[in-house]
């Protein structure tokens, strides 16, 4: 568990240094790296890829959001809500973090299980 | 590790109309990172590759740029630098736009709009003026370069995630800029305010009706009018002589009729227009003028304009800008202040071409074949496939729809005629008025100013801290015999032709009239006086006839006086019309017990935000006039109504008018009372349907009318404003109607020392939706408040509404 912690940790650090420099996806090179060192089973790559992919998201999206006056994020939510009734019903920015956090979390453990399916290779 | 690159790949670009997720989620590359503060991008120190010198920018506590450098140059460089800071999209999307270039950003549904402004021409005249500046007028050129110059320093220090947000959704980049850009933004507006057309629709009621009932109907000077040029006024020129009128006036068919209609058009809005107005020192408590300027425009998001100070050794302007273009185009300096409406005369006239045959390359003019020119227009997809399309060009212009059948984006426009318009006039240097308007010290400078300027043409109010106020009707005027363009005209003969112009010291003008103020709103220029034709129609008379009564009582004026004034929501039509209808109404009992007719009675006839009774007259009047008319046209096709103007005429002094009768109805005979009563009860009925009953607040003015701001992408409701609470209406002074309405509101007194100024937009300085400073303004703008203006004497004067300060270095050598 410990271990898990610490190679989340680890994904956020070097995810966040990527993002500065590069396109959007860099930061996946993190948990593919970070799982292919030390996440032992497929599975368990695919984990600790999601969480730290989607908790580096979470994270950074909560931090900008902070200064925020305008509900940008509502904006959004109503942008994708339009098209997909069924988000509709959800208040405010909550689709929005939905569709974030699904997304970081499959890019993100699908990278950490390529990456630690690599190591086993 | 192949689905997680299928993933990624499949995330990175956009589906159909779905956005490219991976780019617009990820935190701090997609939305999230529109996300600012009040200072962002606005401090701090930059080196750009493009100064001469060392330049300032001051942002006030609005967001404005107050830029002051050290040549004229750099001047322009930085505002177009500032401009892109906060508004790229906005300028890159309107160039595509004008361009006919939509459907590689939107996709196919833009292919009409696109269409159509490409088969106007606009691109190619744009092509066409650029190309004469920059061999001829090494001023403008000059001019455009620098700015385009600011704009491409600004795009090339972008990375993808700073690009912004609407790129991301519509997953595009932006392109670099370039002086035909400029131009091609000036040409939106040429578009914009130029090119209303009733051709169509009169020579339709021309082929049923016949010219004497269309002359009572459609007459060439309305029955209430307040001319710009105060009546009396003398015209100090000789005339040129009018090109005679010939005697076949107007396009006929083989039968000698004027022609068949195929499509039913929808009437143009006329709700562009706009007021302006100044008065002189004998009328204000400063005893120097004061001037006022409201553009009438398509609201929208981003906003229209953009606010600017400019400040270089020759010149010190402030005002509002369009982004995209040069200068200051409504402001003040220390000692002057202009502003703008439009004119709106008819600089659009259509021409039958008859072709040769089906491969047109020939047609018919002056008795000869003449060679017609074929231009292709391809349109690029956003799938990367093309759509290529020929427009066919006489010495009128484009044959702007050429084949029976084919969809048409402006269905007034008819098919197999030639359009002749100003807006593809590639001579002047518009732009040149506006940079020597920024540095104009007295009414000399304004004048010898307006010469440059040819369209669209515009009312140029003026007034000094000399205390001369004036006004001028300015651009390019073709000149024409009584009633050219009024129908249809034919392409084969030279008569029909624009015969030459009118000099440009001919247009009306007026300076220090005794009346003591100077003003328009779109109405007719000038009473019947004046010895050249413009066009029979403008903009409906009400809202001049209550400025200029108000201005005429003004004493004292002072900026208060003068923005109660531009949020002036009292209804001249109801006074006109309204005692008389309420009359006609009051022989039936039943309708006078109906508490829709109470609210009538006894409204005040202001458009004020919750007032019913003005819900109820802004919709029955509308009803009353299609009412009256549309029973003896609506078998011509596309037919244009007699004006509001008639309409009351029609009502007040013929109430036996057999107009009145339902040419529909065979054995009855309807009466003034019958129309009356039924569009009276038919509007009730479709509040009804549509609101609810009148009880709370259903029926306020406000919320019926509806007033919208909405972004420039249809689909991105989610970054418009609706429901904006205000007052006012199409004829009224305060002209905010659901979707038009006054994009900036400008208020100025001239002093010896330094003027004072207030303004606003609806909307706000940034183009970005997560920016504080996106929509701002509105609150205000709804309540009729406006904003004083920073204006800094130097680059030194401290403000307290300063905010922060960016430094842009030149690069060492």
């Amino acid at each position: 568990m410990r271990n898990s912690i610490f190679l989340i940790l680890l994904i956020l650090i070097i995810g966040r240094m990527l993002d500065l420099i590069g396109p959007w996806w860099l930061p996946l090179i993190a948990c593919f790296g970070v799982c292919a060192w030390k996440a032992g089973s497929g599975w368990r790559g695919f984990w600790i890829g999601g969480f730290g992919m989607a908790l580096f998201w979470l994270g950074t999206a909560l931090y900008l959001e902070n200064r925020d006056v305008t509900g940008l994020s509502g904006k959004i939510s109503a942008l994708f809500t339009g098209n997909i009734p069924v988000l509709g019903v959800l208040p405010g920015s909550v689709p929005v973090y939905l569709i974030l956090l699904l997304i970081a979390f499959l890019l993100g453990g699908l990278a950490g299980l390529s990456g630690a399916n690599l190591r086993k290779l | 590790m192949l689905l997680v690159s299928v993933l990624v790949y499949c995330l990175d670009r956009s589906w159909g109309s779905l956005p490219p997720l991976g780019k617009l989620f990820s935190p701090s590359h997609g939305f999230f990172a529109h996300i600012e503060g009040p200072d962002a991008g606005r401090k701090g120190d930059l080196i750009l590759p493009g100064l001469r010198d060392m330049v300032t920018v001051h942002y006030d506590d609005n967001g404005v740029p107050h830029v002051f450098a050290g040549n004229d140059l750099d001047l322009y460089y930085v505002q177009g630098f500032v401009t892109a800071k906060d508004r790229l999209w906005q300028m890159d999307f309107q160039v595509l736009a004008a361009a006919g270039r939509l459907t590689e950003v939107v996709g196919n549904v833009a292919l009409e709009v696109d269409r159509y402004h490409r088969r106007l021409g606009m691109a190619k005249t744009a092509a066409e003026i650029i190309e004469r500046l920059e061999q001829q007028d090494s001023l403008s050129f000059a001019i455009l370069q620098a700015y385009a110059n600011g704009v491409n320093d600004y795009i090339a220090s972008l990375r993808p995630r700073d690009y912004p947000l609407e790129y991301k959704i519509l997953d595009y980049k932006p392109e670099a800029w370039s002086p035909y850009r400029s131009i091609l933004m000036l040409m939106n507006m040429r578009h914009d305010l130029s090119t209303g057309t009733d051709d169509y629709r009169m020579s339709n009621l021309l082929a049923k009706l016949g010219e004497p009932v269309l002359d009572n109907l459609f007459p060439f000077y309305p029955k209430w009018e307040s001319p710009i040029i105060p009546e009396g006024t003398i015209w100090d020129f000789d005339p040129l002589d009018l090109p005679p009128v010939p005697e076949v006036k107007l396009a006929l068919d083989s039968a000698g009729v004027p022609l068949a209609s195929m499509v039913n058009a929808p009437a143009p809005q006329p709700q562009i227009g706009s007021n302006n107005w100044a008065v002189s020192g004998g009328k204000s408590a400063t005893g120097l003028p004061i001037l006022s300027n409201d553009p009438h425009l398509t609201l929208s998001l981003p906003s229209i304009w953009y606010q600017i100070q400019l400040s270089a050794p020759d010149v010190n302007v402030c005002g509002v800008s369009l982004p995209g273009t040069p200068a200051v185009i409504i402001g003040f300096n220390k000692d002057i202040a202009w502003g703008v409406t439009n004119v709106g005369l008819d600089v659009m006239d259509f021409y039958r071409i008859q072709f040769r045959d089906g491969s047109k390359q020939e047609y018919w003019f002056d008795g000869q074949w003449n060679p017609v020119m074929a231009r292709q227009e391809i349109y690029k997809q956003k799938d990367g496939s093309e759509v290529v399309d020929t427009v066919y060009y006489t010495h009128h212009g484009p044959v702007v729809y050429d084949e029976p059948n084919e969809r048409q984006y402006r269905r007034d426009f008819p098919v197999g005629y030639a359009m002749r318009w100003m807006g593809n006039d590639n001579k002047g240097a518009d732009l040149l008025t506006f940079h020597y308007l920024n540095r104009s010290k007295d009414y000399e400078d304004y004048r010898e100013a307006l010469t440059y300027f040819t369209s669209p043409a515009q009312n140029f109010v003026f007034a000094s801290n000399e205390d001369d106020i004036a006004i001028t009707s300015n651009g390019k005027f073709p000149l024409k015999w009584k009633g050219q363009g009024r129908y249809l005209l034919d392409g084969t003969m030279p008569e029909h032709d624009w015969q030459g112009w009118i000099p440009n010291s001919h247009n009306p003008t007026v300076r220090n009239p005794e009346r003591g103020f100077v003003s328009s709103a779109n109405q007719f220029p000038t009473d019947p006086s004046y010895p050249y034709y413009l066009d029979w129609s403008f903009a409906p008379s009400s809202r001049a006839i209550r400025i200029n009564e108000r201005l005429d009582f003004m004493q004292e004026a002072t900026i208060d006086s003068l923005n109660s004034l531009l949020n002036d929501n009292f209804n001249v039509d109801a006074r006109l019309v309204l005692p008389d209808l309420l009359a006609t109404l009051a022989v039936d009992d039943s309708i006078t017990a109906m508490l829709e007719y109470q609210a009538l009675a006894v409204w005040n006839m202001e458009n004020t935000p919750e007032e019913v009774g003005a819900t109820l007259f802004e919709n029955w009047i509308p009803a009353l006039r299609q009412d009256i008319w549309y029973d003896d046209m609506e078998a011509m096709g596309p037919v244009k109504l007699p004006s509001l103007d008639r309409t009351f005429e029609l009502l007040l002094e013929e109430a036996d008018s057999e107009w009145f009768d339902d040419s529909r109805t065979e054995d009855i005979v309807e009466t003034k009372f019958d129309i009356v009563r039924r569009s009276f009860l038919k509007t009730i009925d479709i509040l009804r349907e549509d609101y609810g009953e009148m009880e709370g607040d259903n029926w306020h003015w406000a919320k019926i009318k509806n007033t919208t701001i909405a972004h420039l992408v249809p689909n991105f409701t989610m970054f418009s404003r609706s429901g904006v609470l205000n007052g006012g209406g199409g004829g009224i002074v305060n002209a905010s109607s659901g979707r038009h309405g006054p994009s900036w509101r400008m208020v100025v007194a001239l002093d010896a020392e330094w003027p004072q100024a207030m303004g606003l937009f609806p909307g706000g300085q940034s183009g970005n939706p997560g920016s504080p400073y996106y929509d701002n303004m509105i609150d205000n703008w709804a309540d009729g408040i406006l904003n004083p203006l920073v204006f800094l004497k130097d680059r030194d004067e401290g403000d307290a509404r300063l905010r922060s300060t960016m430094i842009l270095q030149p690069k060492k050598k």
